[in-house]
């Protein structure tokens, strides 16, 4: 990453576009703590997070979806968003009560579900899920721990047009509330629910706007698009 | 109809208790010391099995050397018999068994928990060897090859009331059946409450379970200590069940018994692993009395049970969540 420089704002819908090694990954991960940073600053509701575990970034409200799907493929849907869910309100220490047995926190599971649209497989296992469900599934436990920075990465990834709408619209939702970052191929799906969007160019920002500025952007146009204008 | 979840339970509870009943008639059944021991045999290594279960089949953490912390817990309780009181109380034996296995366990975890995977399993073959070898050269304090031999036999009892001496067979296998129901009752408490969900979590995939904001390594650590103090209760029944202690308890052999038996008996179902204890623990007993080579017999069946029965003998029962057509 050389430079690269941006501010989410709550309420906000920043989409990360950019060809393959771009860097759009990497930026994640730098944020998330998965990838220590060796220079540079990631601020959130100005505290300094740089360098902090991973786990500890989560909780300070930063939650992400990852490129390749990953939950807890041999444990129920309804499990998956639970443990999530038990994250966020407490008590995961607590060995001698039942999971069954935190208060609320089974309607907060139900409704997650309802609003990714799983909730009709809530008692299969995670890994007999659709592809798309998956994906959905995913963003179901990201929001369930209510962060106030969501990273998705190409949520819509290998998902069938449907999918795609769907995952568009809870997107779009979930950014009336919060901050959302996006990583997406899908350049329809970016241009129409993005508020801004930076464009990544070998790990450096060669452009940033609305995304009418972007798609006028000439240099954008040629190193991204790969229509020369 | 799905039963209702109470309804569930006081079956669940009702068939416990029953088996438990029924277990307890063993002594009135029989009197011979030879089924009796073996049962308490069984007893032993299936909370030995039950509690390598929680670290393998809840927590997905490998040990190749678990039977290590029986023994440590084992030795301890023997020689605090022979040096410092013969006639303690075994419960307080139970306390110091099972506080010297969590001991040794708990510098061990923190280091072990930094790791994960194949680097962990490998941690655990380097420290189990370490105590194998210590156990082994510590002629003074262990007796070496030989063994701890010459345990005192405390009496079982509380308060006044005394039972019989652990010497005798029928009191020494209700004494391990009460120790192991309470042992199995709590453990099973633990995996389903919210930490047992995290240590499912850890195993299914650590890395969203971190993104999810568990500290992992503490949890794991958790996983690690209950695991360790469990094996610690079994190490203490054995030494009063038998009044000796050998190395052998503890040597590579003994790790890789223990994991067969969880294997064979169903990863994370807690009960599995008494049944693999005792199917292995009978195989053992046959293929002994009818050949001098028992060990490849032995290791035959056990190939084509891991082979045919994946998810061991507790896959033919159990019954998971739906899968989606």
């Amino acid at each position: 990453m050389d430079g690269v420089t941006f501010t989410v704002q709550d309420r906000q819908l920043r989409s990360i576009i950019g060809s393959n090694g771009a860097g759009k990954t990497t930026l994640f991960n730098l944020m998330t703590g998965r990838i220590p940073s060796t220079g540079g600053k990631i601020l959130l509701d100005h505290t300094d997070i740089t360098g902090w575990p991973a786990h500890r970034i989560v909780r300070a409200g930063i939650a992400r979806t990852f490129q390749r799907s990953s939950f807890f493929p041999g444990l129920t849907v309804f499990e998956n968003v639970r443990i999530a869910v038990q994250r966020r309100c407490g008590g995961s220490a607590r060995f001698w009560t039942s999971k069954e047995g935190l208060p609320g926190v089974g309607e907060q599971v139900e409704e997650t579900l309802h609003k990714v649209g799983i909730a009709d497989s809530a008692g299969v296992l995670a890994r007999t899920l659709s592809h798309g469900d998956q994906r959905l599934l995913e963003v179901g436990m990201a929001i369930a721990l209510a962060p106030k920075v969501l990273l998705l990465d190409e949520p819509t990834a290998g998902m069938s047009p449907r999918e795609t709408e769907r995952t568009a619209k809870v997107v779009r939702g979930l950014a009336n509330t919060i901050a959302v970052v996006l990583v997406e191929h899908d350049m329809e799906m970016v241009m129409s629910i993005s508020d801004q969007i930076t464009v990544l160019h070998r790990g450096r920002i060669i452009a940033e706007g609305a995304p009418k500025d972007i798609q006028e952007n000439a240099e954008v146009r040629e190193a991204y698009l790969g229509t020369a204008a | 109809m799905p039963m209702s979840l109470t309804s569930r339970r006081t079956l669940r509870f009702g068939g416990y208790g029953a088996l438990l009943l029924a277990l307890a008639t063993l002594p009135l059944i029989t009197s011979n010391p030879f089924y009796l021991r073996l049962g308490t045999e069984v007893l032993i290594f299936g909370l030995l099995a039950m509690s390598l279960d929680v670290l393998l089949g809840y927590t997905g953490l490998l040990s190749f050397m678990h039977a290590g912390y029986m023994g440590i817990a084992a030795y301890s309780v023997g020689l605090f018999l022979i040096h410092f009181d013969p006639t303690a109380s075994i419960w307080l034996l139970f306390l110091v068994g099972t506080a010297a296995a969590a001991l040794v366990a708990l510098p061990v975890g923190w280091l072990q928990v930094r790791t994960g995977g194949f680097a962990f399993a490998l941690l655990t073959i380097a420290f189990g060897m370490m105590f194998y070898t210590v156990v082994w050269r510590a002629r003074d304090l262990t007796g070496g090859d030989d063994g701890l031999i010459g345990i005192p036999r405390p009496s079982i009892g509380i308060g006044g009331w005394v039972l019989g001496s652990t010497k005798d067979p029928g009191p020494m296998f209700l004494l391990a059946l009460f120790v192991v129901a309470v042992c199995y009752a709590l453990t099973k408490r633990i995996m389903d409450s919210p930490f047992g969900a995290v240590l499912a979590a850890i195993r299914e995939n650590e890395e969203r379970a971190v993104f999810i904001g568990f500290n992992v390594r503490n949890y794991k650590l958790g996983g690690w200590m209950l695991a360790c103090s469990l094996a610690g209760v079994a190490g203490t029944l054995s030494a009063l069940q038998n009044g000796f202690v050998t190395p052998t308890m503890m040597d590579p052999t003994a790790g890789g018994s223990v994991l067969m038996m969880t294997i064979l008996g169903g990863l994370g179902t807690l009960w599995g692993p008494f049944v693999g204890a005792a199917a292995f623990l009978a195989l053992q007993e046959y293929t002994t009395q009818a050949t001098e080579h028992w060990m490849i017999f032995m290791g035959l069946i056990i190939i084509l049970l891991v082979l045919f029965m994946p998810k061991g003998i507790a896959g033919l029962v159990r019954r998971g969540p739906r899968n989606r057509e």
